[in-house]
């Protein structure tokens, strides 16, 4: 709670100095109110405090995946001033739309009622709908935002309808109640709440950018400026989720029978559908997109596969998700600044004069399609051995097929990178800040894929 | 202690080569540190023999903070394996005499290969087992891509496709059998080994794994990677694929496929022996046609690797001996095949071996470096090949005798094809590329020394191998 407190007072700061025209203290304030809200929230560890009636719960779930959450959005302000280089202007709104939606996601794990979780989506899809369109005067990005407003919009709509079905049905929007209603009707379940749990399902299925309801990924992912891009993949993305699973253990996993099997195919279709259309994509940054979906898929497998141990495996496959697609999105924000466009061409030759960021691009690259002994395969690895230990052995071998569909895709511009000659554009100097946290990444990813165990016992 | 020190070594040397420090000392740093590697092998070995009960163990509970249990047991099969690579690594790391952009990352990639597969041929542990396998495919990929010659990308693109499919099937049965274990499940081979399997689940967890290895080795229907591969990579990277890589398809035919799905090698020996059997032939009659060495050498290997999976399979204590015995031989011999081809490309410039002709008189010393290690090829008595490949064929001969005649043919074959290329390389009129054939220098020489031991050891004296080998196949 502390953390969000935090990093609200910081906004404020932050529009308030872009207010009065000073530019150069808005980063620094924002790095130190991030490192702080990162501490404030690990102090409530093991405490499980419930604030407001139960309305929002720090549990070690909230406060792990707020820590994961609070860490990816300090990176994406590290790589903010590489993007922002040519802009003079304090651009205090960004930065403050960018905190306002991580408070937004700060409140989707720890809700401990379906309202708080409805705020918490708002806060955080209002502050993204704004920053998709926040270059004013790119056509792509205004598209981007008009998109992704209606559409967003429209499933907002459907998880209120859902959640007003399961109020009605259950007479609370408390989960703890909501939980107690289902185990003592389980047998007999009214269509009030079947229905307005597959409603919220569907929105949620959304707001994670799963299939059937991808379609404004990759559109949207594409025209935001990436930067927005970059927080969008991940802090929306593994907040959402995390409100997913968070919702399902908590209220619904004795009436698994009605979910399970729709979850599943869409898991199915989305990893299927992420990695094939990924297959075919030129433009490195809408590769990306369909990267995210079918990542979406991988993730969704963890909230099929409840069980004790499910949560720590998604904290894991969050952790490694985010860092490697905010390192490739990094990477891709520079190569975009110096060659203007987001083509896999860009990447030709890279490694003869950026040796450091192609290697951070590969390490990145090799963890999302799972390659031992990176991080991402023993996210992947874990997700594997929850799922199948209940049974799923269909599923996984579509993510197994999924992945190896995936190691393609992911290891062409590595291959650019280091095999084909370089277009003739100068080494691309970086600044020596931005070459240290890149390094920071690749390093932590494999650190990461070596002490796996320590973040799957975690909560 | 001396498990840790094994795949420790490589890793860190590997790592300080990595960062570029040593600049022009990187080839030494990394020849010193892969002789270090390979005397403790040697003292692995004094220690194994000493053993208890003729294995060396390591097991480290780790799970809360790796979340897989570190398991290593090396058997006479993993040690006869580690050996092999400790002693081909420091040979492929001494013969490369071309200076190449990033050098350091060259070698630094190498040992890291090493570690890879050390690390394949001790696992106990299937997850453990899986991260080696994959991690030794991307240094060599690596190298591939980065010093590899014409269409590098397209070839080695193809290269990664096959052996990640491979890969990933054998993740689904390793998850499969996973699952079969008592429960709480586990991922130890000894585990995986009490299974006692019904035939109908024998049959699709064969398939994954065959599929996995079959890529790997290459046998007939999934060897289309190999050739181009080999043709396109470094010479030092087609002597790690062909010396060390190819044996860890035939490595993990003996650890799961041997143990897990008995009843199919049993029952199946019509079904897939017929297949590797037509590989064995198609390699050896293409490698007759072969007008390029190094695509030869490639037919050739897939020719005998396809011997060595038919004796592993053979379902006979004879056979899978006789093919252990020979993974090591095939090595060797490999490599030994590899420096001449090396020594001859540098030296004329080409390797179309119609180009070639009377290198023998103006090289002596190599000529008769030449004609042992192609002799050993052909398996002739007393060379390291023939032990094994009679071992291989008295085993097929017990299982099934048609089978067992038909592949004998290959040693005809062999014969044919090796000093055919061997007599129109070395003798004959000198051609323009021949002229001015330079002898080996003492340097050089120095390479062939292990190889040559080798050769002759296993081939005058093989029975401490095979005694080794007796009491881990049963």
């Amino acid at each position: 709670m502390y953390a969000i407190i935090t990093i609200s007072i910081v906004a404020i700061i932050v529009l308030f100095f872009g207010a009065i025209q000073k530019k150069a203290p808005l980063l620094p304030i924002i790095y130190i109110g991030l490192s702080l809200a990162f501490i404030l929230n690990l102090l409530q560890w093991n405490k499980s405090i419930h604030y407001y009636n139960e309305m929002y719960i720090a549990d070690n779930f909230s406060i792990a995946f707020n820590g994961v959450l609070i860490f990816t959005t300090l990176l994406v302000f590290i790589f903010a001033p590489v993007y922002y280089k040519p802009v003079k202007r304090p651009l205090e709104d960004i930065y403050a739309l960018i905190l306002f939606a991580l408070i937004g996601s700060l409140t989707m794990t720890g809700f401990g009622n379906l309202l708080m979780l409805f705020v918490g989506i708002e806060t955080m899809s209002l502050s993204l709908y704004i920053l998709a369109g926040s270059k004013k005067f790119d056509p792509n990005s205004n598209e981007a935002a008009m998109k992704y407003f209606l559409t967003g919009s429209f499933a907002s709509g459907f998880l209120l309808f859902g959640i007003a079905l399961l109020y009605g049905a259950s007479g609370s929007m408390n989960l703890e109640v909501i939980k107690q209603y289902v185990i003592l009707h389980q047998a007999n379940m009214p269509g009030m709440l079947t229905i307005g749990l597959l409603l919220v399902a569907i929105g949620m299925t959304f707001k994670i950018g799963a299939a059937p309801f991808h379609f404004w990924a990759p559109d949207v992912y594409e025209g935001s400026p990436t930067l927005i891009t970059t927080f969008m993949a991940t802090v929306g993305k593994v907040a959402a989720i995390a409100a997913f699973f968070r919702l399902m253990h908590s209220s619904f996993v004795e009436v698994e029978s009605i979910w399970k099997l729709t979850l599943t195919i869409f898991a199915i279709a989305t990893i299927l559908i992420g990695n094939l259309s990924a297959f075919y994509q030129d433009n490195v940054k809408r590769m990306f997109a369909y990267s995210g979906i079918a990542h979406a898929g991988y993730m969704l497998i963890a909230v099929i596969a409840l069980k004790q141990q499910a949560a720590g495996v998604l904290l894991l496959y969050s952790m490694s998700y985010t860092i490697a697609t905010i390192t490739a999105f990094a990477v891709l924000i520079l190569v975009r600044e110096e060659t203007g466009t987001f083509s896999i061409k860009a990447f030709n030759g890279l490694a003869k004069h950026n040796p450091r960021e192609a290697f951070a691009m590969t390490i990145a690259m090799l963890s999302l399609a799972g390659i031992p002994p990176l991080v991402g395969f023993a996210a992947k690895y874990n997700l594997f051995v929850s799922a199948i230990e209940q049974g799923n052995l269909p599923l996984v071998i579509v993510a197994i097929i999924g992945s190896m569909i995936s190691v393609y895709f992911y290891i062409r511009p590595v291959i650019a990178m280091y095999a084909k000659q370089p277009t003739g554009t100068p080494a691309i100097d970086s600044g020596s800040n931005y070459k240290k946290q890149i390094t920071l990444a690749a390093v932590l990813m494999i650190l990461l894929g070596l002490i796996p165990g320590v973040f799957v016992n975690l909560i | 202690m001396i498990i840790v020190l094994l795949l420790v070594l490589p890793l860190l040397a590997s790592l300080i080569l990595f960062t570029g420090k040593l600049g022009k000392h990187s080839r030494e740093f990394a020849l010193v540190v892969s002789l270090i590697e390979f005397a403790v092998a040697l003292v692995a070995g004094y220690a194994f023999t000493f053993a208890e009960n003729k294995i060396l163990n390591l097991s480290l509970d780790l799970k809360q903070l790796l979340d897989i249990d570190i398991i290593i047991n090396i058997d006479a099969v993993s040690l006869i394996m580690i050996m092999l690579t400790t002693l081909l690594v420091p040979v492929i790391i001494a013969s490369n005499n071309i200076r190449k952009v990033r050098n350091h990352n060259f070698f630094g990639l190498i040992l890291l290969m090493q570690m890879a597969l050390i690390g394949v041929f001790s696992a106990s542990e299937m997850i453990l087992f899986y991260i080696f396998w994959e991690l030794a495919m991307i240094p060599i990929f690596l190298i591939t891509v980065i010093w590899g010659g014409k269409n590098k990308l397209k070839i080695s693109v193809k290269f990664l496709i096959y052996t990640v499919v491979g890969s990933f099937a054998m993740l689904i049965a390793i998850l499969y059998l996973y699952t079969l274990t008592p429960a709480p499940h586990s991922f130890d081979f000894a585990a995986f080994y009490q299974l006692k399997l019904p035939y109908s689940v024998q049959v699709p967890v064969f398939l994954a794994f065959f599929l996995a290895f079959a890529i790997k080795i290459p046998l007939f229907p999934f060897h289309s990677w190999q050739a181009e591969t080999y043709n396109v990579s470094p010479v030092q990277g087609s002597m790690l694929l062909a010396g060390i890589m190819l044996k860890m398809g035939l490595y993990g035919i003996i650890r799961f496929i041997l143990p897990i799905c008995p009843d199919v090698v049993a029952g199946g020996s019509l079904i897939f022996l017929p297949l590797i059997l037509f590989g064995v032939i198609y390699g050896a009659i293409i490698a007759i046609r072969q007008p390029k060495l190094k695509k030869m050498i490639a037919f050739v290997s897939l020719s005998h690797v396809g011997i060595i999976a038919l004796g592993l399979l053979s379902n006979n204590h004879y056979g899978v001996e006789g093919a252990i015995l020979q993974m090591f031989s095939h090595g060797v011999n490999v490599v030994g095949f590899f420096l001449c081809y090396q020594i001859i490309v540098i030296r004329t410039g080409t390797d179309m071996i119609s180009k070639l002709g009377g290198i023998a008189t103006a090289a002596p010393k190599f000529a008769t470096l030449f004609l042992i290690v192609v002799l050993a090829n052909v398996a002739l008595p007393l060379t390291n090949s023939f032990v094994g490949e009679f071992l291989i064929l008295l085993g097929l001969f017990q299982s099934n005798m048609y089978i067992a005649i038909i592949a004998g043919l290959t040693i005809i074959l062999g014969a044919v094809y090796m000093l055919k290329m061997f007599q129109q390389v070395m003798y004959g009129p000198q051609t323009s590329a021949t002229n001015n054939f330079r002898d080996l220098t003492v340097r050089e020489m120095l390479l062939f020394v292990p190889i040559i031991i080798s050769i002759f050891l296993v081939g005058i004296y093989p029975s401490f191998v095979l005694q080794l080998l007796q009491t881990a196949v049963k």
